[in-house]
């Protein structure tokens, strides 16, 4: 299981930055137009020092992808990494994934010239934000492999999506905080939702694979076995992830005081990271391969 | 396009791993790393009743198995750099060592336990047919080495004439990747996918 810590930092970083962003987007989205009609959304001072942090989510998502070059055998070939796009899962992934980095660092860069303001902002966001959605969800499918059955389901995905919201509600917070924004009611209704869905999500992916786990054999190793060796780090990971959900309510009525963000940036890491490593740890072939 | 395959004559093989040996002879490999492995299947308990008389239902037989050279193969499908790709000409599959990153996921795919990746190497490895033999005329060099005359080489339509499609424990069902590998079942052989047979040498073939 931490074999694949490599991947799991890269699971871990690039789903928890864009998640920041799919965040960054809701509350964009969400945010009325100003009432000086010469000024679109998310105008103004406080905006702009936001979208300086937001480079925060980008650093993180890179950082996932730097942690993944150490998980090869050989980093000199990694451009040929997109050669079977549209049959490898693992091509598709990290061709999704450098176009929606792009994208949002092209939407950073132009948000903090100014080039685009007002509802032509509020389009880009949504654009970034499908992009990320559909990085996220190709982290999971990436691992949907009809000789894994344990991860060739639809929990995959939804594990992906749960523990992006639970990471990126979290590092969108020290981003606001970061940039002493004022956080309005409806950013804050953005955040505990998300962070609310992205523990349901993510705790309900990790429970349908462990019950997956539970009812399969192969000829190597006992389904149930590996679900009862992994179940102390599944419910701590469970256990960290309902813990951030509960931070971040605290967060919200504390007026983000600042340890209230760090502590559940931190344990939302930890969280997820544990999460990450339980999906590695229940990978059962069909056949007779020892994946770990 | 000739697709090429392999036949396991289960009624042959002693488990001797002659195969296994040779081929690792051949191919210059280093501890740990084999391309042809013996899996040792077993079957069955030994139990002591009431009375002490012991009693057993034990059976055992051997798997000679390498890289299956499958229709659909996994790991091809999954292969990010298309560096595991599979011969046009002669069906087998095989590691384009110029392309390959390390990533692991042929490894993870397959569900023969065939491709590795070798990190002193930086690539994975595994079997690929012997085929500069094969293409020179010649048997790969496990087939060549079997003294018991239980591994065949030659065109899959010819060798699906002497078994069945990977139909043996402790081999999943042949369908996920059509494996070309065709197999004459010992008497105690159980049927692909029965999860009671067991293999018992696992640190020595994973």
């Amino acid at each position: 299981m931490f074999s694949e810590l490599p991947l799991a930092l890269f699971t871990t970083c690039a789903s928890i930055g864009a998640g920041a962003f799919i965040v960054h987007a809701c509350d964009m989205l969400t945010q009325k137009d100003s009432a000086d009609s010469s000024q679109g959304a998310c105008e103004g001072a406080e905006s702009q020092r936001l979208i300086s942090y937001m480079a925060l989510p980008l650093v993180v998502t890179v950082a996932g992808f730097i942690a993944a070059f150490f998980h090869l055998a050989q980093v000199s070939h990694a451009m040929y990494v997109f050669a079977n796009v549209g049959s490898s899962p693992l091509s598709n992934e990290i061709l999704v994934g450098c176009i929606a980095t792009l994208v949002a660092f092209i939407y950073w860069i132009l948000v903090i010239r100014r080039v685009i303001t007002g509802q032509t902002r509020k389009w880009c966001v949504a654009v970034v934000a499908v992009c990320e959605v559909l990085f996220v969800l190709f982290m999971g499918f990436a691992y949907m492999m009809p000789t894994i059955p344990t991860w060739n389901t639809i929990a995959s995905p939804l594990q992906m999506l749960g523990l992006s919201l639970v990471g990126g509600q979290a590092l969108y917070a020290v981003a606001l905080g970061i940039a002493r924004t004022s956080v309005t009611r409806v950013a804050g209704t953005v955040l505990l939702v998300s962070s609310l869905i992205g523990t349901l999500c993510a705790i309900g992916g990790l429970g349908i694979q462990m019950m997956i786990t539970n009812g399969l054999a192969n000829p190597l190793v006992d389904g149930s076995l590996l679900a009862s060796e992994t179940m102390p780090i599944c419910i701590g990971a469970s256990v960290l992830l309902v813990v951030a959900l509960g931070l971040g309510v605290a967060r919200s009525r504390s007026s983000y005081h600042t340890s209230i963000v760090a502590g559940q940036m931190c344990v939302s890491f930890a969280g997820v990271l544990c999460a990450r490593f339980v999906f590695y740890a229940l990978a059962l072939s069909a056949g007779i391969a020892l994946i770990y | 396009m000739v697709q090429y395959a392999f036949h396991f004559d289960g009624t042959r093989c002693t488990g001797c791993k002659t195969c296994e040996m040779a081929c690792k002879d051949y191919k210059d490999l280093r501890v740990g790393i084999a391309y042809r492995k013996v899996y040792e299947v077993t079957v069955g308990e030994t139990t002591k009743d009431a009375q002490g008389y012991i009693s057993t239902q034990c059976v055992s037989y051997p798997l000679s198995m390498s890289c299956n050279h499958c229709d659909e193969a996994a790991c091809v499908h999954v292969c990010p750099t298309s560096a595991m790709h599979k011969d046009k000409e002669t069906g087998l599959v095989s590691v384009d060592t110029s392309k390959c990153i390390g990533c692991g996921y042929c490894h993870m795919a397959c569900p023969y336990n065939a491709p590795k990746v070798d990190r002193e190497k930086g690539h994975s490895v595994k079997c690929d047919g012997c085929a500069e033999r094969v293409s020179a005329g010649e048997m790969p060099i496990c087939v060549r080495a079997c003294p018991a005359r239980a591994l065949s080489f030659g065109e899959a339509s010819k060798m699906s004439l002497q078994g069945e499609r990977g139909n043996i424990a402790p081999l999943c069902d042949p369908s996920y990747t059509n494996p070309n590998l065709y197999i004459t079942p010992s008497k105690d052989a159980l049927p692909a996918n029965d999860m009671s047979a067991k293999i018992v040498n696992p640190l020595e073939v994973l």
